[in-house]
């Protein structure tokens, strides 16, 4: 794509989402219920499809935009300058989805594509369990062979977004007698089944977007397997790969250090100005040259989308610095708010209040990569240190203590 | 801003880290500071040949007429290997003062033989270094301690006038009436001699004074930051890459130390703070090769970014090491001393975080 | 060992156990779900065995254990995140003991535990203790609205910092907050279970309790009794924090091994341990300095805030972070620490401000041992 294409792509969605998008975002989302703010989603969404901007690089004839990876990347970052209800579709349309269109028939994909492109129906991921989290391959959930098809039994934990979900993508052990890699499979599966129980689980703080769910007994056919039988770990880790390049705001989700330095320009610290404090000025300082470092990373990133090649591992810095930072600086807003500064205000968003900003930060440093795992990846990737010792490679899963 | 190195610059980056991975050692790096040699000149006599004193004066004063995203990359790669040669003050910093001066006689007669490398400059910008008093053609005062001193042809220093004034002067550094002596031992890094001098009715060419003086200052501390920040970015590069190695040979407990988290993460976090130093050092690049606007904000970001980098993979560097890592012998040293050098020379931190913030405060 | 180590030893010892089974996480989640809430059966059940009069001087009422069971317990209910009025109760029977006699009758409730008290010294905005109180005491009583408090929402006292019209001066009054004249303004906080509310006055009735200088130092002598209290409140659930994670770290498994044999995991330990060891020494040498060092308490009060604030934000912080994903839900009991640890922290004046006055006394925390 030359750069006069992109300038003009960047032209015309900037455009649409300035005539469109207000009726969806900000002041038309205060004070809806969940309910209410996904079925203005699930709006969002549908006139998105209409327009090509619904799933930008699936295939039109699915209801997809038809589009490359920077036309998404470009979009998706226009689209972070509204606050719009996005985040219920993000896990669908990001990881099951695609992997779809990698396993499924012809006939699967006219008939399941279309409705999850357009919002009508939402896809979970079942990947995590109550002893498997960053070693997936620890999961203990099995899936026995019946008739054509298989028994699910077993819970999984932490999925996103379960309690709406129509369908869900599962990796299950079919084989506890092979090493923990090899004795696993990955099906599609209806979240109506029989035997499937979403439990919602309360965050400390905020909505709550994370689940357990129980398979009793759920029958899934064969037909719905994705991948070989014992493959399932390879299929797993292709989704987790997908996305390329994940587009989070600068603040990931918190507070914008403009802000902070208003509120130092008008606060004090033992009757000083506040932003005359040496170590007010520090931490605006380095927060400020993190974030253009940042910036510079992110457009490298784009840069190389927009050529065809892979963006290096170090987009996995913005998450590892930025949810540290996101925490660091709201705790010391609060600590400039002072004794009043423990105040949450009803209805207040993360990206306009410190407090919320800062209560809801601890999820950040742990899903989708904990400070730990992304440090390896560096580690590993980049430095090409050597993995971690691993005392239960090659023993069969039922042989481990 | 969508900003990367061209390819011929990236070509001769590649050629200067090649060529100084094979001529700038460690172990002459030691010969040196045991030497009576101010720099390395015989390392000094292959970079005019290979033309890098000549790279940013323009070819009517016999140079090669390239821009500053050259020197970025030099300077990166003398960062890497902690060459000691006056590179930073005489090309960075005096080519780059010369440069800007309107009077083309002054060009004439300073740039050219900076090209051809028979002039070494030394550069003395930042307050608190003593101060020098100009009138009548004549500079007084004292200086020091300042990178070079003892060994420069020529000195360019911040002076005032008998009005007060700020001004900018050029000296003959070997003039009978400087008395100049190297202070070896006193400045924390032996591989950049440093020099004091007084000066008593010494002749001095008046570069610029007020407004432009200032306007020349100003412009030659942004371009120090940025062309200090590649140096930092070499050379945290370097201890990064030289940790990883020792880390990937070191056994205990029947593995490589590698192999450990608290090393792995510690590595990760060094290599963290590289690339945001090397995203704000290129932002920097840009910034200073387009004249931009927001020049001042970027040389902010840029110095911020690789003194806390560099800072941290030296310390870092000489902590994977272990007891190794603080003798003579393993290499971690050098880099230590520069890292903290570097840190305060031309502005530190603090410095540079309140140049920060007047901007942002400024943008409210 | 004297009578007062073995009675110290003992009303210690039996906090441990009663805290230990009377609160559980159900009880304390359903504490943090209303603002202003407080757990009266147990301030009840602790007033009955004397905690409220267990650092008061004799002379006062009280069984004369001295600061250092103030100290302790506060540790204990540190350690369990129970919100109990014992320093605030204590903190101002000592400032009414300071001042003039004629307060024997709210001495006497406080002691008992009959009455609460709560410390309102902030005005809104204040991040730090002020020398200019936006509150006014004049000819019409009281006026003006505190800082979010805790306890303000069940408190009968309140010492509360305002500007002596008349005399144009600041001045420290005592407040009793069952009249006409003050609303308690309960807020949604971070820690509902604080009894937490800002107090609004309005031609109010009070009495100063001291004026000028008088006040200025009495407020410091205040405050710097009630941080160093704090301080082992926070260092005691820091502690229990770093034994939550560990516990943690020795059980759950990846990757074929206890994430605790991580060294990510374990020196993220020990650098916790170490905090939490810094803030102890500087809690226990602010606790032995109002006996033998009066003059420098104020600057190893702060001393003693600022390393455990740090201390017990880095343990909770990293707590849930240890647990993952089962530290950020509602069920866990790590999210109670991590707002302890920031309602503390911001309770009697944020960091920055216990820093400045660090600094301003730095000379004071000059000699050694």
């Amino acid at each position: 794509m030359s750069q006069n294409d992109t300038r003009a792509y960047l032209a015309s969605a900037r455009a649409w989402l300035a005539e469109q998008a207000p009726a969806y975002s900000g002041a038309a989302r205060r004070g809806l219920s969940v309910e209410e703010d996904l079925a203005l989603g699930r709006r969002w969404l549908h006139l998105k499809s209409e327009h090509g901007y619904a799933a930008i690089t699936m295939p039109k004839i699915y209801g997809g935009g038809g589009g490359t990876e920077i036309e998404k990347v470009i979009f998706t970052n226009e689209e972070n300058n509204y606050d719009l209800p996005t985040g219920y579709f993000g896990i669908s349309l990001g990881m099951p989805v695609p992997m779809l269109l990698k396993y499924a028939s012809e006939e699967v994909l006219r008939e399941l594509v279309p409705p999850a492109i357009r919002g009508e129906q939402i896809w979970c991921q079942l990947f995590s369990e109550p002893a498997a989290g960053s070693d997936l391959a620890a999961l203990t959930m099995r899936a026995t062979p019946d008739g054509d098809g298989w028994r699910l039994n077993g819970q999984k934990l932490w999925t996103s977004w379960a309690q709406y979900s129509d369908w869900g993508v599962v990796v299950v052990r079919t084989d506890p007698t092979v090493p923990k890699h090899a004795g696993l499979t990955y099906f599609y599966v209806d979240m109506k089944s029989p035997g499937v129980e979403v439990r919602v689980i309360p965050k400390l703080a905020g909505e709550s977007e994370i689940n357990e769910v129980f398979f009793n007994d759920v029958f899934v056919p064969d037909a719905q397997r994705m991948g070989g039988v014992g493959g399932g770990f390879k299929v797993a880790m292709e989704t987790l790969m997908i996305e390329r390049y994940a587009v989070s705001d600068e603040a990931v989700g918190g507070i914008s250090v403009e802000k902070f330095v208003d509120l130092a320009m008008r606060t004090r610290i033992n009757g000083q100005p506040a932003l005359a404090d040496g170590e007010v000025r520090r931490l605006i300082a380095d927060t400020v040259a993190e974030r253009q470092g940042l910036r510079s990373i992110h457009r490298r990133a784009m840069a190389a989308i927009a050529a065809g090649t892979e963006p290096g591992p170090e987009g996995a810095i913005r998450k590892l610095l930025g949810a540290r930072r996101r925490q660091q600086v709201s705790a010391v807003a609060m600590d400039l708010l002072g004794v009043d500064g423990v105040i949450m205000t009803e209805g207040a968003q993360p990206t306009e209040d410190f407090t919320e900003s800062w209560i809801e930060s601890p999820p950040l440093r742990i899903a989708g990569g904990s400070d730990e795992i992304l440090r390896n990846t560096i580690a590993e990737k980049v430095l090409g240190l050597p993995q971690d010792h691993r005392p239960d490679k090659g023993i069969p899963f039922n042989k481990l203590s | 801003m969508n900003f990367d190195f061209s390819a011929d610059q990236k070509e001769l980056a590649d050629h200067a880290r090649r060529f100084l991975g094979e001529s700038c050692t460690f172990d002459r790096l030691r010969d040196n500071m045991a030497g009576e040699e101010a720099y390395d000149r015989s390392l000094w006599q292959q970079m005019v040949e290979l033309g890098w004193t000549a790279i940013n004066i323009p070819e009517a004063q016999g140079g090669l007429g390239m821009g500053s995203l050259e020197l970025c990359l030099l300077s990166e790669e003398v960062g890497r290997v902690l060459a000691p040669v006056p590179f930073f003050s005489t090309v960075c910093l005096g080519a780059h003062i010369l440069n800007q001066l309107g009077q083309e006689s002054l060009r004439e007669q300073y740039l050219p033989p900076i090209a051809a490398g028979e002039s070494v400059v030394a550069v003395a910008l930042m307050p608190g270094l003593g101060q020098l008093e100009y009138a009548d053609g004549c500079a007084s005062g004292a200086l020091g301690p300042v990178a070079w001193l003892g060994a420069a042809d020529l000195l360019i220093s911040r002076a005032r006038d008998n009005h007060g004034t700020e001004c900018l002067v050029l000296i003959d550094a070997k003039h009978a009436t400087v008395a100049r002596r190297n202070i070896d031992g006193v400045v924390l890094d032996g591989l950049v001699r440093h020099g004091q001098a007084e000066f008593s009715a010494t002749p001095a060419r008046l570069l610029a004074s007020g407004d432009e003086a200032r306007r020349l200052i100003e412009l030659a501390l942004a371009q120090a930051a940025i062309l200090t920040a590649f140096e930092q970015l070499g050379g945290a590069q370097a201890c990064c890459e030289m940790a990883r190695d020792y880390s990937l040979e070191r056994y205990t407990f029947g593995r490589v130390i590698g192999g450990y988290q608290a090393i792995k993460h510690k590595l990760a976090d060094v290599q963290v703070e590289i690339e945001l130093a090397r995203s704000n050092a290129y932002y920097g690049a840009w910034a200073l090769a387009t004249d931009a606007a927001e020049l001042a904000r970027a040389a902010a970001l840029a110095r911020i970014s690789a003194t806390e980098a560099f800072t941290l993979a030296a310390e870092e560097n000489l902590q994977v090491h272990g007891g190794i890592g603080y003798t003579w012998e393993a290499n971690c040293h050098f880099y230590y001393q520069r890292a903290r050098l570097l840190a305060i020379n031309y502005g530190n931190a603090d410095y540079w975080s309140q140049q920060l913030l007047a901007g942002l405060q400024a943008a409210h | 060992m004297g009578d007062n180590q073995e009675a110290l030893a003992m009303i210690t010892d039996q906090a441990g156990r009663l805290l230990e089974d009377a609160v559980t996480p159900q009880r304390l989640k359903s504490l943090l779900q209303k603002p202003g809430s407080f757990d009266r059966d147990l301030w009840l059940q602790t007033v009955g065995l004397g905690w409220a009069g267990a650092a008061v001087p004799e002379e006062a009422g009280g069984f004369g254990l001295g600061w250092e069971v103030l100290c302790a317990l506060a540790g204990h209910l540190g350690a369990v995140t129970a919100s109990l009025p014992l320093i605030q109760n204590t903190v101002l029977v000592d400032a009414l003991a300071q001042a003039d006699c004629g307060y024997s009758a709210v001495i006497e409730q406080l002691v008992s535990g009959e009455a609460i008290a709560t410390l309102a010294l902030f005005d809104q905005g204040d991040n730090g203790i002020s020398d200019t109180p936006q509150l006014v005491y004049g000819s019409s009583g009281l006026n003006g609205v505190t800082a979010v408090a805790p306890f303000a929402a069940v408190a009968g006292f309140a010492l509360v910092h305002a500007l002596r019209e008349d005399q144009s001066q600041p001045a420290l009054l005592l407040v009793a907050l069952d009249q006409k004249g003050v609303k308690r303004d309960l807020r949604n906080c971070i820690d509902n279970a604080r009894g937490a509310a800002a107090l609004d006055f309005a031609n109010a009735t009070a009495t100063p309790v001291a004026v000028g200088d008088g006040a200025s130092s009495l407020l410091m002598r205040v405050a710097a009794r009630a941080v160093i209290a704090t301080a082992f409140e926070q260092v005691g659930g820091a502690g229990s924090c770093l034994q939550s994670a560990c516990d943690y770290a020795r059980e759950r498994k990846v990757f074929g091994q206890p994430i605790g044999a991580f060294q990510g995991i374990k020196h993220k330990l020990a650098d916790i341990y170490a905090d939490i060891e810094i803030a102890r020494g500087c809690a226990l040498d602010a606790l032995a300095a109002l006996e033998s060092n009066p003059r420098a308490a104020l600057a190893y009060a702060a001393a003693a805030r600022v390393t455990a604030i740090t201390a017990y934000e880095h343990a909770a912080r990293e707590n849930i972070q240890v647990h993952g994903g089962i530290g950020v839900t509602w069920e866990s009991a790590e999210h109670h620490y991590y707002r302890r640890s920031r309602s503390l922290a911001l309770e009697l004046g944020a960091a920055p401000y216990w820093r400045d006055v660090l600094v301003d006394h730095v000379e004071l925390l000059a000699e050694g041992y």
